[in-house]
């Protein structure tokens, strides 16, 4: 979560990479709003909302990252003061509770669970699960969250490989959950064995998926404008 | 309906949206009334033959369409 991994050279590039995450969710979740508005279905919804709560989590990444890098959580070296602390620690719980109910959120449009009381099960035991990560000490609980973070998108990658009408685009976006479960992969070992290496392969591999997925997003529709041209 | 006016540069004569869109004469003249109220097309005429002209608004909604569209299966929804 917001713990010191990052070598000293990648400080700021980290940043950069949660700002442009946070660009594509939202832009993920704008045109599913859209959607939903247009057709009227609540699976549409339920993606937006999944990338909200995915973008407000790496806002609140992207935020304590540069507050860390800006000097504005102590000095680097030194442990935070009472107040900085307190701030990174309840980041830490924004951070984990938005992430995690983000992803259940899109595991429960793409499984399509229909009943209220079942969604909402899942909903607890996901934040539930993030918060009982972030108040115990040990690193294998950072480890198990994203452990489960990456199920849920297995989960959502075999429901994407199950969808009958794939293109181009839906390959791009199978590819680019394959970089994002990697990278949680390389997450939960990086807390286990504390490497810095990880950290910095984890956060381009992230990088990768949702680079790939704004990709994929920016190119829906551009069939349609080539036949607009043939329009009076 | 939308996709068969574009199809045809625009504008299309009646028997062949029948034909196109593949509804009976009942189902087509409902339909065509809800888009003409929509302001998606309008009813021109060109020699004296009855023609429907899809509107800029329909062709953007039409477009619309069809971005969400792929939008939808490039996401898997």
């Amino acid at each position: 979560m917001i713990e010191e991994f990052c070598p000293g050279w990648f400080a700021g590039f980290d940043v950069v990479f949660q700002a442009v995450t946070v660009y594509v969710t939202l832009a993920v979740a704008i045109m599913g709003l859209r959607i939903h508005r247009f057709f009227g279905t609540e699976r549409y919804k339920l993606h937006a909302e999944g990338f909200i709560l995915l973008a407000a989590s790496y806002t609140v990444l992207t935020i304590a990252k540069f507050a860390h890098l800006a000097g504005m959580l102590g000095v680097k070296g030194r442990p935070p003061g009472i107040g900085a602390a307190a701030i990174l620690w309840f980041g830490n719980i924004l951070l984990g509770a938005f992430f995690v109910s983000g992803l259940t959120l899109l595991t429960i449009a793409y499984l399509r669970v229909k009943d209220r009381v079942q969604r909402t099960l899942l909903l607890v035991f996901a934040i539930m699960a993030s918060l009982i990560a972030t108040f115990d000490p040990r690193p294998w609980a950072f480890s198990l969250l994203h452990t489960l973070t990456g199920t849920l998108l297995i989960f959502i990658i075999v429901r994407l490989l199950k969808n009958p009408k794939k293109n181009r685009n839906s390959y791009l976006v199978i590819i680019a959950f394959i970089s994002l479960v990697i990278g949680e992969a390389l997450t939960s070992a990086m807390h286990l064995i504390n490497s810095q290496a990880l950290y910095v392969l984890s956060n381009s591999m992230t990088l990768a998926g949702y680079v790939l997925i704004l990709v994929s997003l920016s190119t829906c529709g551009r069939h349609e404008k080539k036949q607009s041209r043939t329009h009076p | 309906m939308l996709a068969a006016i574009r199809q045809k540069g625009g504008t299309i004569k009646r028997t062949h949206l029948l034909y196109k869109a593949n509804l009976s004469h009942d189902a087509l003249k409902r339909y065509l009334k809800e888009l003409m109220g929509a302001g998606f097309v309008e009813e021109i005429e060109v020699k004296k033959q009855r023609r429907y002209k899809l509107t800029e608004e329909g062709f953007k909604f039409l477009q619309e369409f069809q971005r969400f569209k792929e939008f939808s299966e490039t996401f898997g929804l």
